[in-house]
């Protein structure tokens, strides 16, 4: 009987396991969202945590919706329901949906839409709709896509934010230019490279968009753990052989996927 | 023997002015059918009847003993909402409900009291007996219907008639089976309204007659009446008699809930608009809540002072009782597309919708609750607009920015059987979308980019691939389809962007940046 029950606690509380309790689980250390990319997951202990929010920031064009993507294929793959609230109206549906995430499972918030309100407005907006969604739980994954702003949140609306992913466990992945969230970010990756590869498949063929070279360096980490540095490649085709070194074309890549 | 209950409105028209305007409900109030003061006063309040008021003055002599009544136009729509309100509770307690216009609906009672038994509506200090059981029953029907804002009265009998006459008697009053004729035998005649039939002067020739009541008329020869009183006369006395006349036959209705208000006065800005619908929205909600129904789309139908009507349909992306959630939406539509008149008649119709039930496994990574998501996405569609919320989807297109929203319905959670192994330190590139595409100024040397100039952009080409021409949907007919050159363009500020000369206007775009 002992045996079943001390298997029974190992279950629950497996690192990939999210279990359906409320309480001091939800928050522990071992609960992590990956990425799939071995030297970042590495850096990051494992992963995201979950119950915390976590920044990705950032200059647009660094690679941070690619990052983002990444975490939210993997949330889908996993069986787990997620959402994404977009500032900006920047979600591609065609090229997130050949980062292999599983598009059924993800609900699109847009905060552009054509009604002429203040930049102000929309951002009360943003925020309230962040809240409902952590608020209804079941989420995995909540990506807060700010755009190009770049000054931070109230720390009022963050600790709400907080607070609520810990009750929920919830993973808010926040990505912005700047920190957003202050003292209430658990973990902060500053993307601080982006190079642009162009390759060349042969002698007067035509260049070709390869991808970013990323680094991603661990700025704030309250679990542990900062000041390091991960290097991973964001390729436009992940599946081209390396050693060839020749990639598709962008417009076919995203056709053919 | 079945049984049968009678739920009953006892005054319609001045129950549906009190369930519309509550504040009215201390006042002295008369009803007529137009607002002139030689208009017949066809209700009264309880409070009128005290003040001396009495059916059928006119509004002049109403006004003349009783100067603080107020006299209201009766408003038929009221009373249809009221009965369909009465319909729901019914519904709420019995799957089996026949109307019966214009106050009253029956319900079959049979073997209720056994579904009934364990639930909270029974008293368990009252004694087990099926009577006792179905008193209970009764008094929650009448309980729910005060909910939805309804005085109202219940008899249960053997038959509709006796019903009906036992919820005439005020309250709950269950007739036992097997006591139907002591109920009936001091029943008085004018409790039959015999006056309101063809026929009408039965009631005087019964009088003549010296019957005060069903039980002197059960006592009497049928033929001999028959032969006197005709066929009505024959009916009296079977009634009487308790025996069944007129059979039980329930009918479903449509799955639709309405609620309507009449104003006096036209009503120009939103938010005395919003203020009325409120009360409505409240109401219905109430009606599907007791059934156990959510709300989908919602219809409103506004009766204009010009004499037109402005219909509208407001779409519910997902159905949800949060009332402050819905009204929202009403108020988006009625902001984005005015009234094009004042508005002197609101008609809300809401379409009922069952909730969806789910079942979590324990192993599985858990998912959103499917009412609970419901509300989110409606609140959600409320704050950033029904169009701004669901599943985006790119369209099968060719050109990128063909995408549509899907309605978001979480599918059920599922354990992955393994995880994807890491490929390598190599992850998709993501491309962010511009939406709509900015027009830029591109300055080229010999067709090839050089720099690039926009609202947000100013920067030399540093790399660039492409042109990858896209060609499409010119099978669509005459002027529809594109033609575009894509590039991707590397520029000094660090980042990629993906940019298009149109080839048929010679403009250029950027409608991504990689990222």
């Amino acid at each position: 009987m002992a045996a079943v029950a001390e298997n029974f606690e190992k279950t629950l509380y497996a690192p990939e396991i999210l279990p359906g309790f409320r309480g001091r689980e939800l928050t522990q250390k071992t609960l992590r969202l990956r990425s799939g990319i071995p030297s970042l997951d590495a850096e990051l202990g494992g992963g995201l945590v979950r119950g915390r929010i976590n920044e990705i920031i950032g200059r647009i064009g660094r690679g941070r919706t690619s990052l983002a993507a990444a975490f939210l294929a993997r949330a889908t793959v996993r069986g787990e329901v997620a959402a994404w609230i977009d500032f900006a109206g920047a979600f591609d549906p065609m090229s997130i949906g050949a980062a292999g995430v599983d598009l059924t499972r993800v609900l699109w918030i847009g905060c552009a839409g054509p009604r002429a309100i203040k930049e102000r407005e929309r951002e009360k907006i943003f925020l309230k709709a962040a809240e409902l969604v952590i608020e209804t739980g079941g989420f995995g994954l909540m990506v807060c896509d700010f755009g190009p702003r770049s000054f931070p949140l109230m720390s009022s609306a963050a600790l709400r934010i907080a607070r609520r992913a810990e009750r929920t466990g919830t993973v808010v992945l926040m990505l912005a230019e700047r920190r957003m969230c202050g003292t209430f970010a658990a973990l902060t990756l500053n993307l601080i490279r982006g190079e642009a590869r162009f390759t060349r498949p042969a002698r007067f063929a035509p260049m070709l968009f390869d991808g970013l070279a990323i680094e991603a360096c661990v700025a704030r980490n309250k679990l542990g753990g900062a000041g390091f540095t991960a290097a991973f490649k964001a390729r436009v085709d992940p599946d081209a052989d390396d050693a060839s070194g020749v990639p598709r074309p962008s417009w076919a890549v995203s056709h053919a996927s | 023997m079945g049984r049968i209950a009678c739920i009953l409105i006892p005054d319609l028209p001045i129950a549906a002015l009190l369930r519309s305007n509550p504040e009215l409900r201390e006042r002295p109030v008369a009803l007529c059918a137009n607002p002139a003061p030689h208009a017949e006063v066809i209700a009264i309040s309880r409070e009128a009847l005290a003040a001396g008021v009495r059916v059928p003055m006119t509004a002049a002599q109403a006004r003349a003993i009783a100067p603080d009544i107020l006299i209201v136009r009766r408003s038929p729509e009221a009373e249809r909402s009221a009965f369909e309100a009465l319909l729901d509770v019914s519904e709420s307690i019995s799957p089996l409900v026949e109307p019966g216009m214009p106050d009253r609906a029956w319900l079959d009672f049979d073997g209720l009291a056994r579904l009934y038994n364990h639930s909270e509506a029974i008293d368990p200090d009252r004694p087990a007996s099926e009577s006792g059981a179905e008193a209970a029953i009764a008094n929650e029907l009448k309980r729910r219907a005060h909910r939805v804002g309804l005085e109202t009265t219940v008899g249960v009998g053997a038959s509709k008639e006796i019903a009906y006459l036992a919820a005439r008697c005020g309250g709950v009053r269950v007739i036992d089976h097997g006591r139907e004729r002591e109920f009936l035998d001091w029943i008085p005649i004018e409790m039959l309204d015999l006056a309101g039939k063809p026929g009408g002067d039965l009631e005087l020739v019964l009088a003549r007659w010296g019957i005060r009541r069903l039980g002197d008329l059960a006592r009497l020869d049928p033929r001999a009446v028959a032969s006197r009183l005709g066929t009505e006369g024959l009916e009296l006395i079977r009634l009487a008699r308790g025996e069944r006349l007129a059979p039980f036959v329930p009918r479903r209705r449509t799955e639709s809930i309405g609620e309507t208000v009449e104003l006096e006065y036209g009503i120009e800005n939103l938010e005395p608009l919003t203020f009325l619908i409120r009360p409505l929205l409240e109401r219905a909600i109430e009606r599907l809540a007791i059934r156990g129904l959510v709300a989908g789309d919602l219809t409103l139908d506004f009766g204009l002072a010009d004499r037109s009507r402005d219909q509208r349909r407001v779409t519910v992306a997902s159905a949800t009782n949060e009332i402050r959630a819905l009204l929202t939406l009403i108020t988006l539509s009625i902001e984005a597309t005015p009234p094009a008149a004042a508005v002197e008649a609101i008609a809300l119709g809401v379409e009922a919708r069952s909730p969806r039930p789910a079942q979590a496994g324990l192993f599985t990574p858990p998912t959103p609750a499917p009412g609970r998501l419901e509300t989110t996405l409606a609140r959600l569609a409320a704050l950033c607009g029904p169009d701004q919320v669901g599943m985006l989807r790119a369209q099968d297109s060719w050109r990128p920015e063909a995408v549509h929203l899907m309605p978001f319905d979480a599918p059920p959670s599922f354990t992955a059987d393994a995880e994807p192994s890491p490929g390598g330190n190599v992850t998709r590139l993501m491309i962010r979308a511009i939406r709509p595409a900015e027009e830029v100024e591109v300055m080229c040397d010999r067709g090839a980019p050089e720099f690039v100039r926009g609202r947000s952009i100013a920067a030399r080409v540093v790399t660039l691939a492409g042109p990858w021409r896209r060609d499409g949907e010119w099978w669509n007919g005459a002027g529809g389809g594109f033609a575009r050159d894509y590039y991707d363009l590397a520029l000094s500020d660090g980042a990629v962007y993906r940019a298009y000369r149109d080839r048929r206007t010679h403009r250029w775009f950027v409608d991504g940046i990689y990222d």
